[in-house]
């Protein structure tokens, strides 16, 4: 009769081993998917942000590439690219800048002097732009993403 | 008399468990599908326009070069300032270029099409005044040829 | 009761095995999704990549006038005849020629100095993942106001 209960105890621990070894395997394999989903998300995030801002950037000044039209400037203490257009007699600048860790836009009248860099509409996330012209005609852009990644922008001014 | 020894696992359970990681591991894989395959469309329309821009790009510069040709020409150069006129606006019209004086200045207009929305527009200004017939490009332009409306409207009700 | 208890066991190894099998095949699918889904991020990876990149070459192409050896200046190559070759790793870090697994080449294709145009492709062991044809025309060439 002990034999018998024994026997019943060491099935029941078997089977409970079993189960218990099946739903590890499984949440085993469960975390490795949401991993992988993870990883892919923020691999997505993150090159959204940098293709669109550099996507952004080279749309926008393509759009104005005209005779000094495209040029660098210092906006409130801030490195920024400058984009001139004449509406209707006037003239309005949009500058392109990086403020708190985004990329922001801000376009106004030449001769408006009150807004700052806060004022402008937040883009995309964005560390760091440098900008420099190796040559007259070439805009050469460094920009830094969250992340420490860095990459190279030049875009040519067909207008001289 | 009913009697039970030790533990036992319901008939059931196992099943439970496994329907349960079947749908987390379905819906998980089919988001990483769904996200990558969203991320490749949207590198492939970006590739896709970047070759449109400089396709359009590279027929300007033709565009361009044969204009270059043109006011090289002696018939652009010398004689006198009408009849160069003339001669350039002649070939601009056989090469879909727009000639237009402005204010005293003279102006040579083209675009060539990107793709549906968006065109190339280059503005070249001329200057006639000496012997050679010397040009500056004004404006090299992507503009839009159609207004980008927005859809703001939220699907309510069907 | 032994009798019962060994039926109870019995069915739930078979109910068991039924799960496993059940499981197996769908991770077996899932799995295979998951593997096409990072492919996939790779490969727009690569290609957002190389058009940033080729777009890059393109640029300077146009703005040093078609001059190889003015583009390698700005892109720091290595040039060979009318080509510009830059090497990168999978990192897309730019790299030696000996550890590259993406190659950039900027080869200038028309004879004539105006307009220049040249070919850029990036490709990753022979094979092409995108490439422009991109002209230019000499900076010098214009007369430029003062």
């Amino acid at each position: 009769m002990k034999k018998t209960k024994q026997a019943h105890v060491v099935d029941s621990l078997f089977l409970l081993v079993i189960f218990f070894v099946f739903t590890f395997c499984i949440l085993i394999v469960l975390a490795m998917g949401a991993n992988t989903y993870k990883q892919i998300s923020k691999n997505m995030v993150q090159r959204y942000d940098k293709t669109t801002s550099l996507a952004y950037i080279t749309t926008k000044v393509r759009h104005y590439d005209g005779m000094g039209q495209v040029f660098a400037t210092t906006f409130d203490d801030t490195e920024a690219l400058a984009l001139k257009e004449s509406v209707d007699g006037v003239d309005y600048v949009t500058y392109i800048y990086v403020y708190e860790d985004k990329l922001m836009e801000l376009n106004k009248p030449s001769a408006e002097t009150m807004l700052t860099a806060a004022d402008g509409a937040e883009l995309l996330d964005m560390q760091q732009m440098k900008i420099d012209f190796p040559a007259p005609n070439l805009l050469h852009l460094t920009v830094t993403f969250d992340g420490g990644d860095t990459e190279e922008m030049w875009l040519t001014l067909h207008s001289t | 008399m009913k009697t039970r020894n030790g533990y036992s696992i319901n008939i059931g359970s196992t099943s439970l468990v496994m329907i349960f990681a079947v749908i987390c591991l379905t819906v998980f894989a089919v988001m990483s599908y769904l996200t990558a395959a969203r991320e490749s469309e949207l590198a492939k329309k970006y590739a896709a326009h970047t070759t449109a821009y400089y396709a359009a790009d590279s027929r300007a510069v033709n565009t361009l070069a044969s204009l270059d040709k043109t006011l090289s020409s002696p018939e652009a150069c010398c004689g006198d300032i009408n009849g160069r006129k003339t001669f350039i606006a002649q070939q601009c019209a056989a090469q879909n270029v727009t000639f237009q004086e402005q204010n005293g200045k003279i102006y040579l207009l083209y675009s060539e099409i990107i793709d549906t929305t968006q065109s190339l527009q280059v503005i070249i200004q001329l200057d006639l005044s000496s012997t050679t017939a010397s040009y500056k490009v004004v404006e090299w332009k992507s503009v839009y040829t159609q207004e980008y409306n927005i859809d703001h409207s939220l699907n309510v009700y069907r | 009761m032994k009798n019962r208890a060994s039926r109870k066991s019995g069915l739930f190894l078979l109910e068991f095995m039924l799960a496993l099998l059940f499981f197996a095949f769908s991770a077996a699918v899932c799995v295979h999704v998951f593997v096409q889904a990072k492919t996939l991020n790779t490969q727009s990876h690569a290609l957002n990549q190389s058009v940033l990149l080729t777009q890059n070459a393109a640029e300077c192409f146009q703005a040093t006038g078609g001059d190889i050896n003015l583009l390698n200046v700005y892109l720091k190559g290595s040039v060979s005849d009318n080509q510009l070759t830059l090497t990168y790793d999978k990192n897309w870090v730019k790299t030696e020629s000996n550890n590259a697994f993406y190659v950039l080449t900027i080869t200038r294709t028309e004879a004539t100095a105006y307009p220049a145009s040249a070919t850029v492709v990036m490709s990753e062991d022979g094979a092409v993942i995108y490439q422009l044809t991109v002209h230019s025309s000499p900076v010098s060439h214009r007369e430029v106001y003062p």
